[in-house]
């Protein structure tokens, strides 16, 4: 009897149980089929209007016909890029167990995501107003269009898979799973910001 | 489900959900370095004839 | 003077490999990226270092063996950005040599070394429990703050060395030639 109890309610469990796996890997499976499919043109070309529209907002205009605010934004977009690297550097490095290993893993954790949030609001707000100065031309690298991606899927792995895996007392966790935040982690940041650099070069 | 198995299960789903989404974005991002770093050396290469 | 580092950079401007280096689209982007984005590891660090002094940041890591731990990284990043950095020099001599931009950097490195000099020897030299504190003793806050400051600095500089707004190249003799350290005549930028 209670077999088959156990039975009958067992997609529901699983479905409940794996909620956010299953989610997440079908956010990647879609992230993955739209990359390398035809649905991706079809909405690049769509969005060529909204490029055309972000070069005459006001943030545009600015960025478009005043080359020095456009080069100061640029150097705090960098200044903020170094506090987010720093952030993420400091807490990878504890997962990985390279820095502070004397130190609970939770106080660094918290105390660098508090910097790695700064960090992202001034880097989004600086990028937004040097994208709109040159929505035109990088509307046609593929090298901004990876950034994209990186972006989100960096910024969707630290809000909804690293931050509450982390929030759990870490030695519940798996350590490989915990090694394995830290490499991703460190490889999507610094894969946003190389390719945001490559910007540079490939429009030139 | 009491609490606390509705807890260890959240965590099982979290390290489930993070695992698979942790290989998807080392494997791509390896295979995009490598790319990168792969079509540099061979343009260097024809520029500079090695 | 001027003269002098003109014809120094004229002659390091001589080399193949500086002319290779400028010219090659890959090589030289490369290394200019590795130079930028090393900002991350070393500017990284040095801004948590200060945050933490200021109290803004960790504040409950211990400030002086924060500021140990996190140096080694700083220094590694430091190395990279050193390294790269005289690269590309080396690939753009003449026209660094006469940007303004460049020199007011290289001045203002000297700034961040001194200070940083100073507040080791601080750190080194405060007594009492202070590194629990939040907030180190001011003049360590101070030192902290001078650092932020030279390196916000340093970082606007180097983004401005790309652009040409005061190259010898296109301005007028004035005062934005004096600072490059134009020479009269030269021919190459």
């Amino acid at each position: 009897m209670s077999t088959s109890t156990a039975m009958s309610t067992s997609p529901a469990l699983t479905w409940g149980s794996y909620r956010r796996t299953i989610t997440s890997v079908a956010l990647v499976l879609i992230v993955l089929v739209f990359a390398f499919s035809s649905a991706r043109r079809v909405v690049w070309v769509d969005l060529y209007e909204f490029f055309l529209w972000m070069e005459t907002t006001w943030f545009g205009v600015i960025g478009k016909t005043w080359g020095a605010a456009f080069a100061v934004v640029e150097a705090f977009h960098l200044l903020a890029m170094a506090l987010l690297g720093g952030a993420v550097f400091v807490a990878d490095f504890r997962l990985l167990g390279w820095s502070f290993p004397d130190v609970p893993a939770q106080d660094v954790l918290d105390k660098a995501h508090k910097v790695f949030v700064v960090g992202l609001i001034v880097v989004l707000s600086t990028g937004i107003f040097m994208a709109c100065g040159v929505a035109g031309k990088i509307y046609w690298l593929p090298v901004f269009w990876y950034k994209m991606l990186a972006l989100m899927t960096g910024i969707l792995f630290v809000f909804f898979i690293k931050r509450p895996l982390l929030n759990r007392d870490l030695d519940e966790i798996k350590p490989w799973v915990v090694k394995l935040v830290a490499v991703a982690s460190l490889l999507v940041w610094i894969t946003v910001a190389a390719t945001g650099r490559w910007i540079g070069f490939a429009g030139s | 489900m009491n609490d606390e198995t509705k807890k260890d299960s959240d965590l099982a789903d979290l390290q489930t959900a993070a695992t698979a989404v942790g290989v998807t974005i080392v494997v791509f991002f390896v295979v995009y370095w490598a790319a990168q770093i792969q079509s540099t050396y061979e343009l260097l290469a024809m520029a500079y004839g090695w | 003077m001027n003269e002098l580092l003109y014809n120094f950079a004229v002659w390091l401007d001589s080399h193949e490999l500086s002319t290779m280096l400028h010219e090659s689209y890959y090589m030289y982007n490369w290394v200019e990226s590795t130079h930028v984005l090393t900002l991350m590891l070393c500017l990284g660090m040095l801004f948590l270092i200060d945050l933490r002094m200021m109290g803004l940041a960790f504040p409950n890591i211990p400030a002086n063996s924060f500021a140990n731990r996190l140096n080694i990284p700083m220094l590694i990043g430091f190395s990279v950005m050193v390294f790269t950095g005289l690269w590309l020099f080396y690939a753009v001599p003449v026209r660094s040599t006469q940007s303004v931009w460049f020199r007011v950097k290289f001045f203002l490195l000297i700034a961040a070394a001194i200070n940083a000099f100073l507040f080791h020897k601080n750190m080194i030299n405060a007594s009492g429990s202070w590194a629990t504190d939040i907030k180190a003793p001011k003049i360590i806050r101070i030192g902290a703050s001078l650092s932020l400051l030279f390196w916000m600095a340093i970082v606007i500089c180097g983004r401005f060395i790309a652009y040409d707004w005061f190259d010898c190249e296109y301005t007028e003799p004035g005062l934005s030639q004096f600072l490059s350290g134009c020479i009269d005549g030269q021919t190459l930028f």
